[in-house]
């Protein structure tokens, strides 16, 4: 995939900077992001499961 | 896009985890509509062994874990459905910062009154339930893989559900419409809502069908783009009658995020193979990788980025299904 930047909350950030670790960490290569997201990762929002798409535009 | 920079973190957050887990790719049901080719089978005791040694490496490091079980039909395999949520719940205990919660998406069939209680014994309190209409319309198309008609056992196990003294479940009942079965789906508003609307556990989800890669995909009446909104709004007058709506609406949010998008989402298969999406299981772009023995993952980060590209342009239409125009 070729890279793709973008300013996102003032932060300049790409498809380069988000990857998974062997232990299915997040991990953010973007420092100032991985700031943020570390502050406010912290909460414990509960999720709706959405196993099945749901979406009514999805083309799934 | 409306997303807030919480939510943004939210979507990123390594605190949280989303697990899709297929305990089997078998399937009791043939549905005249379904996409899946079932040729995976049961779960193995060595990819269950990873998923266990994945939890207990994880969990230490979680604010929320959701385990979202899913197939083939996922009761098929219901002690391993107990077994990994048995384990996910203890790990709960253990680690009093983690959440921990449990959905499964079940045709409802094997879902008698003593499965759902052990289910709701080992934390999976969010269902989703397929019906395509009144009995006779239902058992047109939502077949057992022998060709019997499965409504009348679905139909006893809600109701049963519904006598239930539980308080922390919720079941979305999602409704399919084509342009077969809206001549009968009036009357059957009205059965939905004499048995379920006004229940607050109760949610009802009007879903067209659509053509998802299934052999039948060319004979399938699908509602056009013109009639999906007008026929929805009808039955939905019918359903709700101006009442209820907000309690037993199933409303999706305008700024829906498939689990697809996010990072911290993975859906594992029964033959351990990672992946994003529970709808493209043939398709190689969606196989990003497998679990280890030792619950460590191989992942295939080129395979990875494009699900989450939506995330770098907040774009809506991507967001909420990568899958489309997919790298």
């Amino acid at each position: 995939m070729s890279e793709s930047k973008n300013v996102i909350f003032g932060i300049e950030i790409s498809s380069e900077d988000i990857s998974l670790g062997p232990d299915g960490s997040v991990i953010i290569k973007n420092p100032n992001l991985f700031t943020k997201v570390k502050d406010k990762g912290k909460s414990t929002l509960p999720s709706f499961p959405n196993y099945q798409c749901k979406n009514e535009n999805s083309i799934l | 896009m409306s997303i807030g920079l919480n939510e943004y973190s939210f979507l990123l957050s390594d605190k949280v985890q989303e697990l899709i887990i297929f305990p089997t790719e078998q399937c009791n049901f043939r549905c005249t509509y379904c996409y899946e080719d079932f040729e995976l089978k049961r779960m193995s005791p060595t990819i269950i062994q990873s998923i266990k040694k994945f939890l207990e490496n994880r969990a230490p490091k979680l604010n929320q874990l959701t385990i979202n079980w899913f197939g083939g039909e996922p009761l098929v395999a219901k002690d391993i459905v107990i077994d990994i949520s048995r384990y996910a719940k203890y790990l709960s205990r253990k680690y009093h910062d983690l959440s921990y919660f449990s959905g499964i998406t079940t045709n409802g069939f094997l879902l008698s009154p003593s499965t759902f209680e052990d289910l709701v014994e080992e934390g999976v309190t969010q269902y989703q339930i397929s019906l395509d209409g009144p009995e006779n319309i239902h058992n047109l198309t939502r077949k057992k893989a022998n060709g019997e008609g499965t409504f009348e056992r679905i139909w006893n196990n809600l109701l049963h559900i519904k006598s239930s003294n539980h308080d922390n479940i919720e079941i979305t009942l999602r409704i399919h419409l084509s342009k077969d079965n809206i001549p009968y789906m009036s009357d059957f508003m009205l059965e939905l809502r004499n048995h379920f609307v006004g229940d607050p556990r109760f949610k009802i989800f009007l879903k067209p069908i659509e053509r998802l890669g299934g052999p039948n995909d060319s004979t399938l009446g699908l509602l056009n783009r013109d009639e999906k909104e007008p026929t929805i709004k009808h039955l939905k007058s019918l359903l709700y009658q101006n009442s209820f709506s907000e309690m037993n609406d199933f409303n999706l949010n305008q700024d829906y995020v498939c689990y697809a998008s996010k990072p911290n989402s993975i859906a594992i298969r029964s033959d351990g193979s990672l992946a994003k999406c529970t709808v493209a299981l043939n398709d190689e772009r969606n196989s990003i990788g497998k679990i280890n023995p030792d619950g460590s993952l191989n992942i295939s980060q080129d395979r990875l980025a494009p699900w989450l590209r939506g995330l770098f342009t907040l774009d809506s239409e991507t967001l909420s299904c990568p899958k489309r125009m997919l790298p």
